[in-house]
């Protein structure tokens, strides 16, 4: 292992240490036992036809998405704030280790607890449901793909925001923002249609982070009708070279902020 | 390449990248698709009238979803009452729309909220237990204190659905692509202002020009202001020529993408997941609307190749059969 | 006995209104409502139900997420901080000290709220095109609007007093987030849960019908606070008895998670 790897690895590993413990893992726990009692409450009055099946199915990965990606949202927001007010930043940066591997490593570690629970989470939303062969297989890998893209874009977005607004602030800003950013760019583009160009509205909304594009859960519950496909192979990259190129961002802004930033 | 280059240099990508991005985010759009369980009008009714839906109360995640909810509650003054449905009940948009053609024509088209108006044909429960039925002593009578609620043999209070109009706006201006939300939506609005119920559903049309549903209910519309026109004390000629010669336009387009989506063979076996009674019924709805306007106010030698036409394709359909025999070329002689 | 208690709201409210989260809360809170407003009514009058419906939902999940974070917070902080010490060294009593922080918090939802009430009546007056008249109809109506929405905010506050005081308990034994996710969960999730309960009745044993009853009784039902449907839809007011029912009831769940804050107050070792 090289000495940057080992610095990640220790990073990765403190990030895991502090979240058994702070018994972060209890928020993740509370939200299971919540899809369990879903689960034992349908369990108990049954699903009656395949409608409703697609239905809970689709409210389940949903409630998953959104728990995941705030789960993550907690963790990371107070990551380097906690580490330079308890002055805990001394010792790890007093180790072979640069700002931007500090930052980097707690990006990673924090996107894999966020997969984690989006696995955990997603799989409990999904198994109660009989499938029967009716949802694309293609389109929940994607799907999946999609989400991990997701959550890697919001932790790099989160931990840069973190360094700049104090942490509740981040967490609520990005919290709203990632819950109804696609809905304010629908509505800006619309409202800005009736005045200014419509073209550089678009273009200029275009710059906005659009947490909806990453989320396929309701074109995957709606292949049950055989007219909805999985992507085609040009859209899927598409898809994933723009999280790439949002987070790519938010992670040079993240570090460089770091690295600026009196201690 | 030195560190520092390499820093620069990596900079300069991820800038680059984001500057031009837009050229690859406004070509993605992953929602933009045809069908779908979540769109399809069958499929909702279904699921919203199952236990569990009834269950979940408001608590959805689907756009159609809750405005069928909002729907169901504003037009029951705020009451949430239990949705049953057999499948003879299910609806497509004409037959929703001749629902809630009865649903104004009881209340008072004209009048505002808290006009009630008793009816006596629904008997469904109250999602809230009546005092009779209810296990949880005081704080039942609680939340039948705080929630709108009445006894349910009680005949139904019947209230205005004209507040429904920003629902539907904010939800097309969300979801273009929802066809539904720009039928209904302009159908509430036609009685109140036709001309911005015709703007509002043109703009369903051009979010959706291959979708059939749109252009039938523009054509609806249209020909619903052509004979409001002519029921006026000094109707303006011109102004419903007009708008019956955009109507049958529009109807024409509607049957033309309709007959070009429909299985063959329509709604039976495997089709129904594509093409159910509900859309069935609409196609029929547009493709007689197209005949007859051309029938009465164009070429009836056209209406009767149109009609032959049509029927050949679909089949089995009375109202047609009967323009093609009374516009059938010995019967003008 | 009433000035120690003042001192240390007084502490909390300075905290909230000087913290930006509240100000972050109410602002994102305005946005969103002012959206609302910018929806194309399309030159209708009088289509306030929307309007209402959402304005009434954001002021009410905005308070109660603010007053659930700002509760749960209070004592882990003064603990982690050490700043209880000196508080404590004072002539204050464990149980004086926590009903100064529990009215700190209160007042500090009451400030959010009142910021939001401004707000929204702003909203309600710009939509009825700057007569109150337009909006809520003719003076009767006016007047049962008026106590209809006076009835909906006294609720919400013994909603946030029940929020508040199960936070506090909450926080003594869980950590912040799980406080929080417990508290939050209660609270988006009341109506399903009220729901739910009522609905699975007829689907259980006799067991699982008493354990519905027990979950009915035990289980604060935040539901019956939230008046906004009444609201939306302009019923008449509630006549006084469900009111002062629902005052009892808030402050019976409210005296009990504060005297299970209290028992592990008293036990912890500073």
């Amino acid at each position: 292992m090289t000495p940057a790897n080992r610095s990640l690895y220790w990073i990765g590993y403190g990030v895991f240490l502090e979240l058994i413990r702070r018994k972060d893992a209890y928020v993740l726990l509370i939200l299971m036992s919540l899809f369990f009692l879903g689960t034992g409450v349908i369990g108990l009055v049954g699903i009656e036809n395949q409608e409703t099946g697609t239905f809970l199915l689709n409210l389940g990965l949903t409630l998953a998405y959104y728990m995941a990606h705030l789960l993550l949202l907690i963790l990371i927001v107070r990551q380097i704030p906690d580490e330079i007010e308890n002055r805990t930043v001394y010792p790890l940066l007093a180790k072979p280790m640069s700002r931007s591997q500090m930052f980097l490593g707690k990006w990673i570690a924090c996107t894999l607890g966020g997969i984690v629970s989006l696995l955990v989470l997603g799989f409990l939303g999904w198994i109660p449901v009989p499938k029967g062969g009716a949802y694309s297989w293609p389109l929940l890998f994607q799907g999946l793909v999609l989400l991990i893209c997701s959550l890697a874009m919001l932790a790099a977005l989160a931990g840069a925001l973190s360094l700049l607004v104090p942490r509740a602030v981040a967490l609520v800003g990005l919290g709203l923002w990632f819950a109804f950013g696609s809905q304010a760019i629908v509505f800006l583009r619309a409202r800005a249609a009736d005045g200014a160009p419509e073209f550089l509205a678009r273009w200029l909304t275009a710059y906005l982070p659009d947490f909806g594009k990453l989320n396929l859960i309701t074109r995957y519950t709606d292949t049950v009708d055989p007219q909805v496909t999985a992507l085609g192979v040009g859209e899927f990259g598409g898809l994933i070279l723009y999280a790439a190129i949002f987070t790519a961002l938010a992670l040079v802004a993240g570090v460089t902020i770091f690295n600026k930033r009196p201690l | 390449m030195s560190g520092t280059k390499r820093t620069t240099l990596l900079l300069a990508v991820v800038a680059g990248a984001f500057l031009l991005s837009p050229l690859l985010s406004l070509n993605l759009n992953p929602d933009n698709y045809k069908g779908g369980a979540s769109r399809d009008e069958f499929a909702r009714q279904k699921r919203n009238s199952s236990a569990v839906s009834q269950l979940l109360g408001e608590f959805r995640t689907n756009i159609s979803d809750v405005l069928f909810i909002k729907t169901e509650r504003y037009l029951h003054g705020g009451i949430a009452y239990e949705t049953h449905m057999s499948d003879s009940d299910l609806k497509g948009l004409s037959g929703e729309t001749a629902k809630l053609e009865q649903h104004q024509a009881e209340v008072g088209v004209a009048d505002h909220e808290h006009h009630d108006h008793e009816h006596e044909e629904e008997m469904s429960a109250t999602l809230i237990r009546p005092p009779s039925a209810d296990f949880r002593g005081f704080i039942g009578s609680l939340q039948r204190a705080v929630k709108p609620w009445q006894n349910p043999d009680n005949p139904h209070i019947h209230t205005d659905g004209t507040e429904l109009l920003p629902w539907y706006r904010a939800m097309t201006t969300m979801d273009p692509h929802n066809v539904r939300a720009y039928a209904i939506g302009s159908w509430w609005l036609k009685t109140r202002n036709p001309e911005e119920a015709t703007a509002f559903i043109r703009e369903g049309v051009e979010n959706n020009p291959d979708e059939f549903q749109v252009w039938n209910t523009l054509g609806n519309i249209l020909y619903y202001r052509a004979t409001r026109e002519l029921r006026k004390d000094e109707p303006d000629r011109e102004h419903y020529r007009e708008l019956i010669r955009e109507a049958r336009s529009a109807f024409e387009t509607a049957a033309g993408l309709g007959l070009d989506a429909r299985p063959k063979g329509g709604p039976t076996g495997e089709n129904i997941l594509l093409w159910n009674d509900y859309t069935e019924e609409d196609l029929r709805s547009a493709l007689r609307m197209a005949v007859l306007l051309e029938e009465r106010h164009a070429d009836p030698a056209e209406a009767h190749r149109m009609a032959v036409e049509y029927e050949r394709r679909v089949g089995g359909d009375g109202i047609l059969r009967r323009i093609i025999a009374r516009t059938a070329p010995d019967q003008e002689e | 006995m009433i000035r120690p208690i003042w001192l240390i709201a007084s502490g909390v409210l300075i905290e909230a209104i000087r913290r930006k989260e509240i100000y972050v809360l109410v602002l994102t809170a305005t946005l969103l409502i002012g959206a609302v407003l910018t929806v194309d009514f399309f030159d209708i009058e009088g289509l306030s139900k929307f309007y209402r419906e959402i304005a009434l939902k954001v002021m009410s999940y905005t308070t109660a997420l603010a007053v659930i974070v700002l509760a749960a917070r209070q004592l882990p902080r003064e603990f982690e901080k050490r700043t209880i010490y000196p508080l404590l060294a004072r002539p204050i009593s464990r149980f004086q000290f926590l009903l100064g922080k529990l009215f700190g918090v209160m007042l500090s939802a009451m400030f959010c709220f009142a910021l939001f009430m401004a707000i929204y009546l702003l909203g309600s007056w710009y939509l009825s095109h700057g007569t109150t008249q337009a909006y809520i109809g003719e003076e009767t109506t006016a007047l049962k609007m008026a106590m209809l929405f006076l009835q909906y905010v006294y609720l919400q506050i013994l909603m946030l007093l029940i929020l508040a005081t199960m936070s506090f308990w909450l926080s003594m034994f869980l950590n912040f987030d799980a406080a929080v996710a417990i508290g939050a969960i209660l609270f988006i999730f009341a109506s399903l849960f009220m729901s739910a309960l009522s609905y699975l009745y007829d689907y259980t044993s006799a067991i699982g019908q008493w354990l519905l009853v027990g979950l009915t009784f035990g289980i604060p039902q935040l539901s019956l606070f939230d008046l906004s449907d009444k609201a939306v839809h302009a019923w008449d007011p509630l006549p006084w008895q469900p009111v002062a029912g629902l005052t009892v009831y808030a402050l019976v769940f409210s005296a009990i998670f504060f005297g299970l804050a209290m028992l592990l107050f008293r036990r912890r070792a500073i």
